[in-house]
């Protein structure tokens, strides 16, 4: 062992070169943006945070495209293409470095010649990544809420799920619908998040329009994403007797906040800002009984009412073992087989031709429009503009659709008991 | 008035468990001055041992504790023995690479063997739920945690005021050759430092994972408490390290609960700071800065 | 003969350099790569004046990358001001923030500007998110993709960031060289050797220390300018973070501290290491990669402490005597002959 060290350190410099050399003869030679021979494959480029603390919800975004390229050769491939097969290049952006993300991405185009990309999950990863992709002339799908992502002006950039001011907007009037059905009045409001700045505009987001609709906010409150205690907090804000407690968070700070706030006796609805760690199954392993009952806003779930997602979702469990197909699978499972049926439309990998089929594209049956609203299609400065956000409920320990009547699985039940 | 005794009650308990983060820091590098970037590793070993033990064995955390200990003793003897020894009283430099490397290395593994998930003790709800005392809650997770930390530190201070071995390392504190000429075996007192120092961090990894859950990054957060809980204290002051935590700890919840949560450790690093320029040898020393 | 070759080496390193994007970065990829190497070896450089010359540790560097980062961007995206003179701009406030910093700490023992530059960033971190409406918080901040313009310091390949970068370290390592051989390095190391020495003999320790300190902060910041420009983004982690910090030290450590030449070299193969490893070893599993960069930063610290500078006489010495001697260069920050400072 030490004498292999010893030989490790002494030809270190030599090591970098051959690294660099090594991955240059690993992944060279690949046509770079080719047209897709006959038979032959086409390269998705899929940057994710695979290490660090947004590694998990990287990895489930990830799981779900290559389950999606699975499925999409299964059924044939791309048959305008004579059948060429898709293929998944993985990349790891890091989840705290989106100079790596940037470097991957070129990487990616540049040497695996992908014909599009889908990624990055994390908003400044997917905002550094789409940068690359732009100035490459490479279609990019996005999971990432932000709106600075579609601010932009570019043109080959897909913001898949809603953004976060459209999640935002709809945040309450959706739990306002959905519990006037229970008769649960709501007028004192408090809303808490961690301080991350997504997260941030979409609680002030909330807030606001929870002013606007005649609510009254009694409390604001923002935290640092790695706090380690809330009593405090949590007992400043049941002071000012909420009915309803608005959270975001990444998963470790909500679940200390909700088991909080229950065990200081607060008993009315808790609903998740969207994103962050509220819709992750390690939520809800933590809380175990305590989770059933709380709310999140979302941009997919597994259980909505489409042809087919019953069986998405259950090929999903099986091959990654997971209680339930978490949201960012599910989009990553979709940009899948929407940019399958833009190069169908296409007639060409090239990445050019993918982005102009995407930008013509409009998804209205089948796995490509399994989003709520279930039709796919993009404007100009790539939103999505059919889709809609939802709402969710976890219940008998999993995430349910409640919300709105559209997508709803089962009705919302009374918060906590 | 109630949202002051809260923080304070908090503070306090939350700082038990940051004091012993901060004593085996402080322990290694009184002993040995290695300024040991790993040592939130340490922590991280404690608390995913803990998790391994509680659902591969069914073990209660607080039972596994009778396999961390011994187990982290040993974990801290042999890395003095075959790692640390080699940069021990070199450099600054070498110290801190060696700690860095190791810290990735841990880091890397816990990524590998357990998942870049947040991982808590499942099923495991005891003490998590706030208990009501007259105006004020506490967590008797808190509560068991700080017990844990004020008993390992009253034995700690007991083995360096009472016994040879104790008397022995302090005077390897005071001076290495000085300790030597005079008898002292101090390689022995280094791998028993650094075996104690990697130990006490342990047992507040096995403490925290009852409330906190374990992920390959959470060592930073408490590695760099515990820097500033030793530098409060002044460094190499073992047991001044554990009021330092408890300070730490109070200094979070009061400018949580005072001025924005948000802001908790800005306060927490301004303490540091302002310590630094006015009695850099620390608060709970009579020299003079150096 | 061998003075003529090491004045000669200067100059033919960076013409080599700057022929490596003809036959070996061919793609942008790679370029992008040796961008990231160059802005490391930037940042070696700067972090060496005070780290090496000086024997003051830093692990805050982070501090003066970002701060330079954020002046620029914030003055283009707010006020359309180029980065040149962004860039310039925030050299002078890292220098201020480092004078405010250096003041109570650096006549302070080592390990303590090391703990406190170390804990500055972490505060610096959490101003950056806490401020989200200047700064973007973690969502970052995104600089606008224009037109390809010297000017606005921004180009639609990598090889104009290369050459921009390379041209810059040139500078950085002129001017190390100069303080290498001034009296002012000499001073510099004189405090790094033996402070109380240094004192004896006249020199003004703490404001020796201070001048390192500002001269290394404002060199760094320039490395921010160019990064955020490169990525055309900047946000609190990468700009703040404790990788950061740990990347730039270890790059001057990694070359061989204290000398001219150690910190390019070490940037660079950091760099070159990281990014190779993450390239091959992704498809074994994530983190791999991670886990050999720690093995080998163990290793330097077992068997190569004076750095990739300090290998050619190392392996020279190896066949003479059984122990090679401690270069100096590793011997600086002693902490045996300065224990009893402590209690």
């Amino acid at each position: 062992m030490s004498s292999r060290l010893l030989r490790f350190h002494a030809s270190r410099g030599v090591i970098g070169a051959v690294a660099v050399a090594l991955a240059l003869a690993a992944c060279g030679g690949g046509d770079v943006g080719g047209t897709g021979a006959a038979g032959g494959t086409v390269k998705i480029g899929l940057p994710h945070p695979l290490t660090g603390v947004w590694a998990e919800g990287g990895q489930n975004a990830l799981n779900g495209a290559l389950l999606a390229i699975d499925d999409v050769n299964a059924a044939g491939g791309i048959k305008s293409l004579k059948g060429a097969k898709l293929s998944g290049v993985p990349a790891d952006t890091s989840s705290d470095d989106p100079g790596q993300a940037a470097s991957v991405t070129r990487r990616l185009v540049q040497q695996d010649g992908v014909s599009a990309l889908i990624g990055a999950y994390v908003s400044a990863l997917s905002l550094t990544a789409s940068t690359e992709a732009e100035k490459a002339g490479v279609p990019m799908l996005t999971q990432a809420y932000t709106d600075e992502l579609t601010k932009r002006g570019y043109h080959f950039l897909f913001q898949l799920p809603p953004p976060s001011s459209a999640i935002g907007a709809q945040t309450v009037p959706y739990v306002q619908d959905a519990f006037a059905t229970a008769n649960i009045p709501l007028q004192r409001v408090a809303v808490v998040s961690s301080n991350d700045a997504a997260l941030k505009a979409q609680a002030e987001g909330t807030a606001s329009v929870a002013q606007s609709k005649g609510l009254e906010v009694v409390s604001t409150e923002f935290y640092p994403i790695d706090i380690t205690d809330a009593s405090v907090m949590s007992q400043q804000v049941i002071g000012t007797r909420p009915d309803i407690v608005f959270l975001g968070g990444p998963t470790a700070a909500s679940i200390l906040v909700v088991q909080t706030l229950r065990s200081l006796g607060y008993t009315g609805p808790v609903v998740g800002l969207g994103g962050g760690g509220i819709l992750d199954k390690g939520f809800g392993d933590a809380l175990g009984d305590n989770v059933n009952g709380v709310l999140s806003m979302a941009a997919w779930n597994w259980d909505m009412p489409f042809d087919g997602m019953v069986d998405v979702n259950k090929r999903y469990m099986d091959r990654f073992d997971q209680p339930f197909m978490p949201q960012e699978a599910g989009e990553s499972y979709v940009a899948v087989w929407d940019l399958a049926q833009s190069m169908e439309d296409a007639g060409s990998s090239e990445p050019k031709d993918i982005a102009t089929a995407l930008q013509m594209l409009s998804m209205t049956t089948g796995p490509g429009s399994f989003m709520p609203g279930q039709k796919v299609s993009f404007s100009e400065s790539g939103l999505n503009p059919d889709t809609f956000p939802m709402l969710i409920q976890w219940q008998d320990g999993v995430p349910k659709g409640v919300w709105p009547m559209d997508v709803q699985a089962v009705p919302p039940i009374a918060a906590s008991q | 008035m109630t949202t002051f005794a809260q923080a304070a009650i908090t503070g306090l308990l939350l700082g038990g468990v940051y004091g012993l983060v901060a004593m085996g820091l402080s322990l290694v590098f009184g002993v040995m001055r290695v300024v040991n970037f790993a040592h939130g590793e340490f922590v991280l070993i404690g608390m995913y041992g803990t998790l391994a033990l509680y659902t591969g064995l069914h073990l209660n955390p607080f039972v596994a504790l009778l396999i961390i200990v011994p187990g982290a003793l040993l974990l801290g003897a042999a890395l003095q023995q075959v790692l640390i020894s080699r940069v021990t009283r070199t450099t600054d430099l070498r110290q801190l690479l060696l700690t860095l490397g190791l810290s990735l290395i841990i880091q890397s593994l816990a990524l590998i063997i357990f998942s870049p998930s947040q991982r808590s003790l499942p099923g495991f709800a005891w003490g998590s739920e706030l208990v009501r005392l007259g105006p004020i809650y506490v967590r008797p997770a808190h509560v068991v945690g700080f017990v844990i930390a004020v008993v390992v530190t009253g034995a700690l201070a007991l083995l360096l005021t009472r016994t040879d071995l104790g008397r022995a390392m302090r005077a390897t504190v005071d001076d290495a050759e000085m300790a030597e000429s005079s008898g002292v075996r101090t390689n022995r007192i280094y791998v028993v430092g650094m075996a104690i120092g990697v130990c006490i961090a342990c047992i507040a990894g096995a403490v925290l994972i009852t409330y906190y859950p374990a992920s390959p990054n959470a060592g930073q957060t408490f590695l760099v408490i515990a820097f500033v809980a030793v530098v409060l204290a002044g460094l190499g002051n073992v047991v001044g390290a554990f009021l330092g935590g408890l300070m730490a700890g109070l200094m979070q919840q009061f400018t949580a609960s005072f001025i924005s949560v948000e802001l908790q450790d800005v306060g927490l690093f301004a303490l540091f700071i302002a310590v630094l320029v006015l009695r850099p040898n620390g608060l709970f020393s009579r020299k003079q800065a150096a | 003969m061998i003075r003529t070759i090491g004045k000669l080496a200067g100059p033919l390193f960076f013409v080599f350099a700057a022929t490596v994007p003809l036959w070996l970065l061919q793609n942008d990829y790679l370029r992008g790569i040796g961008v990231r190497a160059l802005i490391v070896a930037v940042l070696a450089v700067s972090w060496n004046i005070i780290g090496g010359f000086g024997g003051r540790l830093s692990f805050g560097h982070a501090a003066f990358f970002g701060i330079g980062a954020y002046t620029s961007s914030l003055l283009l995206v707010d006020h359309g001001i180029s980065p040149w003179i962004g860039g310039v701009v925030g050299m002078l406030v890292a220098a201020v923030v480092a004078l405010l910093v250096g003041l109570p700490t650096l006549r302070l023992r080592g390990i303590f500007f090391t703990l406190v530059t170390f804990v500055f960033t972490l505060i610096l971190l959490t101003l950056a998110r806490y401020f989200s409406g200047l700064t973007g918080g973690d969502v970052g901040l995104s600089l606008p993709l224009t037109e390809p313009s010297l000017g606005m310091m921004q180009f639609r390949g990598q090889l104009a960031y290369y050459y921009l970068a390379l041209a810059v370290l040139a500078v950085y390592v002129v001017i190390a060289a100069v303080v290498s051989a001034s009296s002012f390095g000499y001073r510099l190391r004189a405090i790094r050797d033996d402070e109380e020495v240094a004192e004896a003999l006249g020199v003004p320790t703490t404001k020796v220390k201070l001048q390192g300190f500002m001269l290394s902060a404002g060199m760094a910041a320039f490395a921010g300018t160019l990064a955020a420009q490169q990525d055309l983004f900047i946000d609190p982690g990468s700009a703040f973070g404790v990788t950061r910090s740990v990347e730039i030290a270890l790059g001057a450590i990694f070359g061989g501290i204290g000398t001219v030449w150690g910190p390019v070299v070490g940037g660079i193969a950091l760099v070159a290491m990281s990014d190779g490893l993450n390239n091959v070893l992704q498809d074994v599993f994530a983190g791999a990669d991670t886990i050999v960069y720690g093995i080998a930063l163990v290793a330097v610290a077992l068997w190569l402490p004076g750095g990739l500078a300090s290998l050619p006489r190392r392996l020279g010495l190896l066949g003479r005597r059984r122990h090679a001697p401690t270069p100096p260069e590793a011997s600086m920050a002693s902490s045996t002959e300065k224990e009893h400072e402590l209690r």
